[in-house]
This record gives structure tokens, sequence and C-alpha cells, in this order.
């Protein structure tokens, strides 16, 4: 009798949150349920504003100490197990030359971060998403992504620092394919960190996009450069949702910044006519 | 009809650049119209970036030093829109082109590339799209 | 030499109409056929996911992007609407793009094609023009700001769902965030290169109220605003006496500058859907779209800015110029674009059915055939 009582107690008790649960997502802000938000054609919703937590991810995808203002962490990839990129030697060495350069680090400098570093720098970014064609938008400076869930092919002949990116379902998991990616000797590059890891123009990545609860994504990237790597390998970065209210992207127009840190000596470099 | 195309397009060539120009707000704080140059040289490079494209021409000057010119062309999107690709643009490399258009005002080697030509080959147009052959 | 250069601009436009005819088209009918194939096949961005309320297949070349120009017939369709009924945007348009917001095309409608400036402001931007167009936020990769990017920005893309309307330029990089929560506006002293957008809609109405922005421009000649702007903006598609549209949007916004301005300015036009299929982009089931705009990395026209015109560069005793053999110095350039003009005749001849279409949208730089490009969708 008690056992019976008790079960039905519990069915009941599961009814009543799942039915919270899913009214809670339906709606735009914080989820107290356990189900991920869906759009109308039931794929995971990505909608909104969201963030990596851990910053030391961006500072070096490897495991790193830390140093003045920069954070200890034991990085981002997962596979090769020992955290370590996998560089042909040629490359490694490019790579120790890059780090003793890391003032130069591109992001620093203003110029796009790539991908997939877009989605862990520290800034928030937007994501809008329809059934055919998301975008995803970072605050800094003015990048954002175009990704096509359409079945269409990657463009030929032109080539973007964000790449080309193409998205298709893998049941729950977006899956986004990313090529064309700039890089050429005397072009400006694009980094994964602000340590110097780096990539050629035969770059290619595929991006795993999870929900794994309503306000938190597993992110994964399957990396691979023939030109610098000796094989494809993984990171894995976890990604929060905005939940602070009237939480939006602000302004980063990096580039202003540095136009008058550069001419600070000549006054600065865009005016605003005032009284 | 390809021949015809080429013509159509050969004077075409100016409408056609002049289309950014019209949206090229600061091209009068920059260019000075009236003194139009038509560079010539070897073509060593063309960069690909917004808001404008660049294409590098090593240009022989008068004392015969040599010595590098820019030509400011149509972004990266327009380009690509009009059939471009870069492949087209790095078969240029080494080649002879000749450049025309007004020089920048500050006295530097810059100017805005109206029309690029390749010589001994059917003209391109780097401001339209690029001859079907 | 200023009247030589409105002769340009307007074989420009005249050109642009000719170009649209010869790029969208690879033969008698090619724009127009290939533009009916990608539509068919429905996989392209412009599409809102199985939402469509059916009827006749959009774009390809034949729609001319809104058939503003000669009153071809156009194909009109249902509001196509997102999962919570309201009218979806999502697609390319390419708005009628001008230098200078009181010149020629000017979508002022009130006070009729001047901004209402007081009389130190009207100064302020006559001394702009004349000597500060370094300031201009296009030379700094700086989106245009609102409602400043429509004017000058060229081609467009938006992409809206339940949370934000989301806009995006072909030049800069520049976007714009309209968010549709009922939120409050940021704090006052903050303030945004694109302002704060809040967005609700009123029926199948789109009203946007935009505050926090920082001064700027108005225009890409000089037209500067302060930072008490404050524009209040309608987004609806274009009806016909049936309720159908054909895709195009009907824009109008009104400006409050208290510092700069005796009124409120009253803005109206119209953004044509753009359906073309440019060159680089046919064979492509899925059709146009709008591809990355790394401004930053590239931008060097900060360098050769002259100090007449408020940039750092010094003019050189010597120029470059004075150094180059007599041969590759040309006259005056003036003239040049009187001959554009006169081709464009011939051009209409060659460019056949199809290119009639292609070159139909818009109006102004841009929103003719060859740079235009919309995707086809799909019904």
């Amino acid at each position: 009798m008690k056992v019976r009582s008790f079960a039905s107690f519990a069915a009941t008790v599961l009814v009543v949150a799942a039915v919270v649960g899913s009214l809670a997502v339906m709606g735009q802000g914080p989820s107290a349920g356990t189900a991920i938000p869906r759009s109308v054609d039931g794929k995971p919703d990505f909608s909104g504003i969201w963030q990596v937590l851990d910053n030391s991810i961006d500072a070096n995808i490897e495991p790193h100490e830390a140093s003045y203002g920069v954070r200890g962490g034991p990085g981002a990839i997962v596979d090769p197990t020992d955290g370590k990129l996998p560089y042909l030697p040629a490359a490694l060495a490019k790579r120790e030359e890059n780090y003793k350069n890391r003032a130069m680090d591109p992001v620093s400098q203003c110029f796009s971060p790539g991908v997939p570093r877009l989605v862990y720098v520290p800034y928030p970014f937007q994501i809008t998403q329809t059934p055919k064609w998301m975008v995803i938008t970072s605050e800094f400076v003015n990048n954002y992504r175009n990704v096509y869930i359409n079945d269409s092919e990657h463009l030929k002949g032109i080539d973007f620092y964000m790449g080309d990116s193409r998205g298709k379902w893998e049941g729950d998991t977006l899956v986004i394919d990313v090529a064309n990616f700039r890089h050429q000797p005397d072009e400006v590059q694009t980094w994964f960190d602000a340590s110097g890891n780096w990539h050629s123009n035969k770059l290619h990545v595929v991006e795993r996009w999870k929900m794994v609860s309503p306000n938190v994504i597993n992110f994964r990237a399957t990396v691979e450069d023939p030109e610098v790597f000796s094989r494809p390998w993984t990171m894995e970065v976890t990604i929060y949702r905005h939940l602070e209210k009237n939480f939006r992207l602000m302004d980063y127009q990096c580039q202003i910044f540095k136009e008058n840190l550069v001419r600070s000596g000549k006054g600065p470099a865009f005016r605003v006519v005032s009284d | 009809m390809k021949v015809r195309l080429i013509a159509a397009m050969a004077g075409l060539a100016l409408a056609a650049m002049a289309l950014p120009l019209a949206a090229h707000h600061s091209f009068s704080a920059e260019y000075d119209s009236a003194k139009v140059l038509n560079i010539r040289g070897k073509f060593i490079k063309f960069e690909w970036t917004n808001p404008h494209s660049w294409a590098y021409v090593e240009v022989t000057q008068k004392d015969g030093t040599k010595t590098i010119w820019r030509g400011e062309t149509l972004p990266v999107n327009l380009l690509y829109r009009n059939g471009w690709t870069r492949e087209m643009t790095e078969a240029l490399v080494g080649k002879t082109v000749t450049i025309t258009g007004p020089a920048a005002k500050d006295g530097s080697p810059h100017l805005f590339a109206q029309q690029v030509q390749a010589d001994g080959q059917a003209v391109l147009q780097m401001s339209g799209p690029p001859p079907s052959n | 030499m200023k009247q030589r250069y409105a002769g340009w601009i307007v074989s420009a436009l005249v050109g642009a109409v000719m170009i649209g005819q010869v790029v969208t088209a690879q033969g008698p009918g090619g724009g127009g056929q290939r533009g009916a194939g990608a539509g068919a096949r429905g996989g392209g961005p412009g599409g809102a996911g199985g939402q469509r309320a059916g009827g006749t297949p959009r774009g390809g070349g034949g729609t001319g992007g809104g058939g503003q120009r000669g009153g071809e017939p156009v194909p009109t369709f249902a509001i196509v609407r997102t999962p919570d009924g309201k009218p979806d945007f999502s697609g390319y348009y390419t708005p009628p793009t001008t230098t200078d917001i009181e010149g020629r095309g000017s979508t002022i409608v009130d006070p009729m094609g001047k901004i209402p400036y007081n009389d130190k402001w009207r100064a302020l931007k006559t001394e702009t023009t004349r000597s500060r167009m370094f300031d201009e936020p296009y030379a700094h990769c700086l989106p245009a700001g609102v409602p400043t990017n429509f004017g000058i920005q060229m081609g467009l893309q938006i992409v809206q769902d339940k949370n934000t309307v989301f806009i995006s330029w072909d030049t800069v990089g520049a976007y714009r965030l309209i968010y549709l929560d009922g939120r409050t506006h940021l704090p006052a002293a903050v303030k945004l290169y694109q302002g704060d957008s809040i967005g609700k809609w009123d029926g199948d109405t789109l009203v946007v109220d935009t505050t926090n922005q920082k001064a700027g421009w108005l225009d890409a000649n000089g037209a500067i605003h302060s930072d008490k702007i404050h524009v209040s903006e309608r987004f609806s598609f274009v009806l016909d006496e049936e309720g159908k549209t054909n895709g195009n949007i009907k824009y109008e916004a009104t400006v409050e500058d208290p510092e700069a301005f005796t009124q409120p300015m009253k803005l109206s036009t119209t953004f044509p859907r753009n359906n073309n299929v440019p060159r680089g982009f046919q064979g492509r089931p899925t059709g146009y779209e709008q591809t990355e705009t790394a401004c930053v990395e590239g931008e060097r026209d900060t360098q050769i800015y002259p100090t007449t015109a408020g940039g750092f560069s010094e003019i050189r005793e010597t120029s470059a110029v004075d150094n180059l053999p007599e041969d590759m110095i040309g006259r005056g350039g003036g003239g040049r674009g009187g001959g554009g003009g006169g081709a464009g005749g011939g051009g209409r001849g060659g460019a056949g059915g199809g290119g009639r279409g292609g070159a139909g949208g818009g109006g102004g730089f841009g929103g003719g055939g060859g740079f235009g490009g919309g995707a086809p969708g799909g019904n």
C-alpha cells in the first residue's frame, strides 16, 4: 500500500515537473525545467545570448600555468589526450615564434578571431536561429557568422577569416562544417588563441553544438590542417546562456581604440563634432 | 556573342566603376579626379580585403628606379558577386598591367583603380565581370 | 568639377541598369530561368522553414526586385509568417542608397528633402563636408548607425527569430540587433554606435525605438547628428489591394535630435526585396548569400586621407605622380563618365528577356541588377 501510493506520488511529481519544465522553457528567460527549448521544427533552439566562462582557453588552448594577466588552465584539447596540439615540426617552430610575438595576437590588433575562436573569446555572442538560417553574432567588433542549414555547399574561389559555415542536424546536435579559411603568407592571420597557436588556409573545422541543458551548450570542434598538424585534433568548451535581465550585446569597436592609441601623439583619429 | 559581350563591357567599364564611386562618399576627399593616371608595370599581388581590395603594381619611374603603386578597387563581396575569384587575380601576378584612375591627393603612390588591363590580353574589367573565356 | 562628378553619377545610374542586364543574363532569358529553377528548389536561406502560406514560388530574375520600374507584373504572395504569427522579414533587400541625404533621391519627406538643422548645426555640417570627411564612420570600419545604415550601406540581410531581428549590411560588417522582448533601454549615459533598439509589433508592423546612440552621421557626406538622436521606425510589407505582398518592405522613420534639429525629421522609402542571383552565385541552387566583410583587416584609407580632409597625411611636396613617366599621366577624368552612359544604350539591346527582369530592382546605387542578389527561397 505504502509503495503504491509513493509510486503514484512520484509519478505525479514527475508529471508536474515535466509540465512546469516545458512551460518554463517556452519563455525566453531562465528555465527551471530540464527539457531544452525547441523550435517549431522540433530542433533544439539555440536562440539567445551565450558566452564561455573559462577565459583561460582564449589565452591558450593548451595546458598552461598562470602568467601576468593570464589565467592558468588545462586547455581545451580532449584529443590528443595529453592536451597538446599535434604540430608538424616546422609548424611547431612557427608556433614558438608566434608565442614570442604574442603581443601581436591578431585579436589584440582588432582583427577577426576566426573559427572556432569566435566562440570562446571573452565577449558574448547572440544566436538568431531559424530552421534554415542561423546567425552567430559576436560583440567583438563587427564579426558575425552566417550558418546555412539548407544542404548547400561551400562557396568556391573565395575565402574568409571566419570561414564558410554549413550546418546540418544529427539528432539534437548541430554539426557545422567550416571551410574556405583565409591565410595567404603575407595576409593577416587568425590564431586559435592568444598564445600563437596557428593554422594555414588548409584549415577545416567541424563543430558540434549540443545543448546539454537549457542554459548550457557542450561545444566540440574537430580541427584538421594537413600543413600544420600531423593529425586532426578535437577541442571542447562549455558555453553558458546569459540570464541577466535585459542582457544585450554592447559595442566593442576595437579599431577605434587602436587608432586613438596609435595616434595619441597627434590627437584623436575619430572626432565627434560637439560644441 | 562573346566578342559583343566584351565590347559592351569595354564601354561599360567606367560606368561600372562609377557605381562604387557614387557610394564612395570620401572619394573626392582622397582622390583627385582631375589627375587621372595610366600606370603600367608588373602586377605584384592583389589583396582581397574590405572595405576595398588593392592591386599592387611595380612601376618603373622616370628616374629608372622601381616603386610600388597601389590601386584601390571594389570590396571583396562585390568582386565575388561579379564572378571574380582568388584564382583569377592570382593568375595576373607577374603580368604587365595598366591601371587607370585618379591619383591620391596626398601625393602618395596610390590611385583609385577604375580599370585594370593586362597588356596583350583581352581587356579585364576589375570593376565589372571578367570576360567569359 | 562638381558638375562633372554629378554627370558621372547620372551615367552611373544609367550604367547600373545596363550592368545588371549584362551581368545577370547568361543568355537570352538566362537570368530569369535560373532564378525560377532556384525558387522551385526552395533551399534558400530566405525560407522561414515550412511556414509558408503557400502560393506562388518567389524569386528568380523575373521579379526584378520589386517592380518599381516600368510596371511589370511582379509575383505577389501572402505574407510569410514566423511560428508565432508575425510577418517574417528574413531575406535580402537592396534599399536605394545615396551619398548625400539631402541630394537627389532624398528619402526625407518632412521637411521635404532637407535636414531641419538649426543654424549652428547647419554650419557644423557644412564645415564637416568641406574639411572633415576623414571623420566618416565608414573610413574607420564603423557601422553607420540608425537610420543611416539603410541609406548608405548597400544591400542587407535580415534574419528574424522570436528574440531578435538581426540586420546586417554588405559594408563594414555592420549589424543591428533589434530586441523583441519588451525590455527597457540602457541607462542614458551609455551610447552605442548602432544605438539600443527595442522592437514591438503593432499588428503586422514592426515598430522600433532606438535611443542611446553615439553622435555620428546621417549620410556619407558630412550630415552630422548629435548623441541626443532618437529614432522611431516602422517596418511593414508593401501590400496590394488583396493584402498580398511582393516582398518589399515599406520603411518610415522619425528622427529627433533636439540638439541639432528645429523639428523632427521624417523619412519614407521602400526596401526592394532582392531576388536577383548575381553572376558569382549562379549555378548554386540556394542562390545569393551575403559574404563576410572583415573590414578592419583591410582598412587602409585612413592612411591616405590628407590633412585638408581632416586626416593625418601631409600632402607631399613631391608627389609620386611627378616621378612617373610622362605617358602614364593622363588628362582630366570627367568626360569618361559620359562615355559610360553612351554605351549603356547599346547594352540594352543585347540583354534579352532574362536580363530585363534582373535589372528591374530598386533605385539608386546597388539596387539595380548586377550587384544585387537574393535568395530565391522556396514555396
